[in-house]
């Protein structure tokens, strides 16, 4: 009982956006997440690395509620949102561009971005995408199924940032991209990071990642194994064994 | 024997009959493309709806309201909502609590539904055949003697209304912020959530929409034969679904499309077949489809949902 009145007290610390505390997720009988902890504030630029299957992606969903935590707590700002429907986030300002991409590819580029809106359409915002991401406007009408695995992650980015999120979440953006590609979209992303808006970064790809954020949390096997300023990490032995090669 | 007027009349009918089973199959299709799942209890809706045209007519009556077409008109604002109440009632019951179970479950609620529907008409409207007076008389007609095609002006009000209510439904569904959260939703449940789409609401959405469509076709056929009875829902239930299959469970253009190519080809079959044979002749088209193209005749091999 202290315990928890403890956590919620540190929970309610306004300047952490994004607070995970002692997140237990399960597959069936499986254990994904082991009292995972971390904490983003509102500002910052922070990453989570991991090798395949560490549990990354789960966490990020998990976020949404998928899957649902069995134990722990997540808050947004100071409101504890756990296991609390997902569309409710989104209101928040929370955004998450998901592992895959996960457009809609059956409706055109225009209408995925409108998906990304939580109120009326923000004409400026909507120009401000199209001008980050020029190719999105030139194929506004075009199948997004269609477009190629770079622009869909473009696309992917613009419809997250579509509602002018306070956190950003991003899946691995750099996944199975061309190197150049991986540069332009990072490029995007630290200017949306200078502009304000906090950003929580999973990747597998750590240089990219590690010299992007300003700190990072490494995840192995569903459990924290480390955390610390992005330039300790990049310096810590088993971190260059085992991320940077 | 062969004689263009009568094919032109049996097309006619057979256009008529299908606009109605698009009607009733575009609720399948749309539940389908949603929540993966037949709405087994949307047939009785469709028969709610012949009842509630009913008792609004009559309650239209005693109010003094003389105007045949005001009275159709509120009959129809009435049918679809009331209708559309009961679409909603059978995500709430059947659906909602079960969505994440074991696949089979929400079918037998709906069934279970669907019985509930039929044995609580009977037993509160009774077993016997029911029916409303004609309201529109007279038709159109092109010919004459026995080369004759005929179209009454409630069988033109049908055609006029269904294509109506097609255009405003694909605009809903292509045009307004509802559905592309229905789209959304169907192609990408837990994306679209983590959007902001309100999935629980949209869900009751389309199964509400469904309602309505199926209400529509409720009062048209109510009008059109006058009769109906707490047993109707069945087999043009099954009908309608044979449309949807036939046009690509899923797909809503399939499902208009669908209804029309049945009507048609069920109306010819009568006309110049057999006519006692011709919901056998439905039926069969749906075994045939699901053996050989459960897909439809034009989609694509459906991925498997779930
Ligand atoms: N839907 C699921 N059902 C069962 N097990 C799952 C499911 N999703 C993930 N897992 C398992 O949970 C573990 C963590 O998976 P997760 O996708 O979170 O890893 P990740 O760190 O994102 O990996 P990657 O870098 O490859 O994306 C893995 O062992 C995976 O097999
Ligand atoms: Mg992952």
């Amino acid at each position: 009982m202290v315990q928890t009145t403890t956590k919620n007290m540190l929970a309610t610390m306004p300047s952490k956006l994004l607070n995970i505390v002692n997140a237990c997720a399960y597959y069936g009988q499986i254990q994904a997440l082991h009292d995972v902890s971390l904490y983003v504030s509102a500002g910052e630029v922070v990453t989570l690395i991991g090798a395949n299957g560490a549990g990354k992606s789960t966490l990020m969903m998990a976020i949404f509620g998928y899957p649902h935590l069995r134990s722990g707590q997540v808050f947004i700002g100071d409101v504890e949102v756990t296991n609390l429907a997902a569309h409710k986030l989104a209101t928040m300002g929370v955004t998450l561009v998901p592992e895959g991409r996960r457009i809609f590819p059956q409706m055109t580029v225009y209408e995925n971005l409108l998906t990304g809106t939580t109120t009326q359409l923000d004409v400026a915002t909507l120009a401000r995408v199209y001008d980050t991401f020029p190719v999105l406007a030139s194929r506004k009408h075009q199948r997004a199924g269609t477009l190629s695995g770079g622009e869909q992650q473009m696309l992917a980015i613009g419809r997250g940032l579509m509602s002018n999120p306070r956190l950003l979440l991003l899946d691995e953006p750099s996944l199975g991209l061309a190197p150049l590609v991986i540069k332009q979209i990072f490029a995007v992303l630290a200017k949306i990071a200078a502009a304000g808006t906090t950003i929580f970064l999973v990747e597998q790809n750590a240089s990219v990642a590690l010299k992007f954020a300003q700190r990072g949390y490494v995840l192995v096997n569903g459990k924290i194994e480390l955390a610390g300023d992005c330039d300790t990490l990049m310096h810590d032995d088993t971190v260059r064994q085992a991320y940077l090669g | 024997m062969f004689d263009i007027y009568v094919l032109g009349q049996q097309v006619l009918n057979g256009v008529i009959l299908g606009s109605i089973y698009g009607l009733i199959a575009v609720g399948y299709t749309m539940v389908y493309g949603i929540v993966g799942m037949i709405n087994f209890a949307h047939g009785d809706i469709y028969m709610i709806s012949a009842y509630v045209t009913a008792v609004a007519l009559a309650v239209l009556m005693a109010f003094g309201i003389d105007s045949v077409y005001l009275a159709l008109l509120l009959t129809m604002v009435m049918a679809v909502i009331i209708t559309g109440l009961y679409g909603w009632a059978v995500e709430r019951i059947a659906y909602r609590p079960l969505r994440g179970s074991h696949r089979l479950a929400p079918l037998i609620s709906a069934i279970g539904v669907s019985l509930v529907l039929q044995n609580y008409v009977q037993i509160g409207q009774g077993a016997r055949t029911q029916g409303i007076p004609t309201l529109i008389e007279g038709s159109l007609s092109i010919g004459q003697g026995d080369s004759i095609i005929q179209i009454s002006y409630t069988q033109l009000l049908i055609i006029l209304v269904a294509v109506a209510s097609m255009c405003l439904l694909t605009l809903v569904i292509t045009r307004t912020s509802l559905g592309r959260d229905c789209r959304a939703t169907q192609q990408d449940m837990v994306m679209a959530s983590i959007l902001g789409v309100n999935i629980n609401r949209t869900i009751a959405w389309v199964f509400t929409i469904g309602a309505m469509m199926a209400a529509i076709a409720g009062v048209l056929v109510t009008l059109n034969y006058g009769t109906f009875d707490f047993y109707i829902g069945f087999v043009t239930g099954i009908k309608a679904f044979t449309a949807a299959v036939l046009g690509g469970i899923g797909s809503l253009p399939g499902a208009m499309l669908g209804g029309v190519l049945l009507g048609l080809s069920e109306s010819l079959f009568s006309g110049f077949i057999n006519t006692d044979y011709k919901d056998v002749f439905a039926f069969a088209i749906l075994v045939l489809m699901l053996i050989f193209r459960p897909s439809g005749l034009f989609g694509k091999p459906e991925v498997d949902k779930v």
